[in-house]
């Protein structure tokens, strides 16, 4: 705080117009050097975070790209799907934090090999995997803790005869259970 | 002796594996690839704390069942389900068998030519029991169910039909 006050640059910038201050910011100064640092240390972690943020959005459209490269597969657009998420992100209703819904149509066979390929890079952990050569139907769910009580889970359902639902939701497992099991929200769970 | 001292060296993570009750269950990939129906199921410690939350505290049975999960480190199973008879060599479960040391026990057998086959395995571990391992071989149906923590019998019932466990008793009628 002291150097601060004591910075004559800073005390005199004030009185000066923005280009003369601009030059006088840009002046070297014996001050200057650790909140340069310390700019430099801050916008290598925001670069990191939103580096971070793109990777885990980076493999969740990724896992799209695969369902999308299946033959006679094609991406139903939803409309007000990222108005919902941004609701469910502030609000967290019923111990659901985060989601991503994607609903494709089409009739093929789907390969699931490039699916799990790109989760197995992700750390996630392969709960459940069903494949049934016979219908075509193919359900995976991959998930991992998220801190200590919410997981993230990303799965996927595929029926050759309906849609293929992608999805990708961070939750509460716990909120969640309570939330459903609780008789007072039953019908309305029954009517979704 | 350097295959020998190789050997070795590979085979004891898998005894100790076996040890805490934990056993490689996984098939071959040209078996696997052969299955007109798969289900695999692998819930560690963790996965099975979070999962156990989805089930209710309240109801009984499911209160049951999530007590006993809370206390168990892994539920792994893997069933196939095949087209045609002896789509798959028995002998795959003789591998199964070997990983088992000396510290697990035989509980149940039933043999048959022309149905199944059941084998239950469990690693006894003071008064209680620290893994468990289900073989169930049919002429077009193969499943490998692997429980690892401690486990209560009287409780080991209401893991059926949970978390991929195929149910092994019969429902009476009016159920």
């Amino acid at each position: 705080m002291s150097k601060r006050l004591c910075n004559p640059s800073s005390a005199a910038s004030r009185h000066l117009l923005p280009r003369e201050k601009a030059v006088a910011n840009s002046a070297p100064s014996p001050w200057g050097e650790g909140g340069a640092k310390r700019r430099v240390r801050g916008g290598v972690a925001i670069s990191l975070i939103f580096f971070a943020a793109g990777t885990v959005r980076a493999d969740f459209n990724s896992l799209l790209r695969v369902v999308e490269r299946q033959p006679g597969m094609h991406r139903v657009w939803t409309p007000g799907i990222s108005l919902a998420r941004l609701a469910v992100r502030i609000v967290h209703p019923e111990g659901v934090h985060d989601f991503q819904l994607v609903v494709f149509e089409g009739s093929g066979r789907f390969d699931g090999r490039d699916f799990e390929a790109i989760l197995r890079t992700s750390g996630d952990q392969p709960m459940v995997q069903v494949h049934s050569k016979r219908t075509g139907e193919t359900a995976v769910i991959w998930a991992r803790p998220v801190g200590s009580d919410l997981v993230e889970m990303v799965l996927l359902a595929h029926d050759p005869n309906d849609n293929t639902v992608v999805l990708r939701a961070v939750i509460n497992g716990e909120t969640l259970a309570r939330e459903i099991s609780d008789p007072r929200h039953a019908p309305q769970i029954t009517q979704r | 002796m350097r295959h020998i001292f190789i050997s070795l060296l590979l085979a004891i993570p898998a005894a100790a594996s076996a040890q805490s009750g934990r056993i490689n269950i996984d098939i071959p990939p040209s078996l696997a690839a052969k299955a007109a129906e798969s289900v695999d199921v692998n819930l560690d410690g963790a996965m099975l704390r979070l999962a156990a939350k989805f089930l209710s505290d309240d109801e009984s049975e499911e209160h049951n069942v999530r007590e006993m999960v809370r206390k168990l480190d892994g539920i792994y199973v893997r069933s196939y389900e095949f087209d045609e008879e002896g789509a798959y060599d028995r002998s795959f479960l003789a591998n199964i068998r070997a990983q088992l040391g000396s510290d697990w026990k035989r509980i149940v057998t039933v043999q048959s030519r022309r149905s199944d086959n059941v084998e239950i395995y469990a690693q006894p571990r003071g008064e209680t029991i620290a893994g468990l391992v289900i073989l169930s071989a049919e002429p077009r149906e193969l499943t490998i169910v692997n429980i690892v923590g401690p486990i209560d019998l009287d409780k080991l019932a209401s893991l059926e039909g949970q978390f991929g466990i195929p149910r092994m008793t019969r429902r009476s009628k009016h159920e």
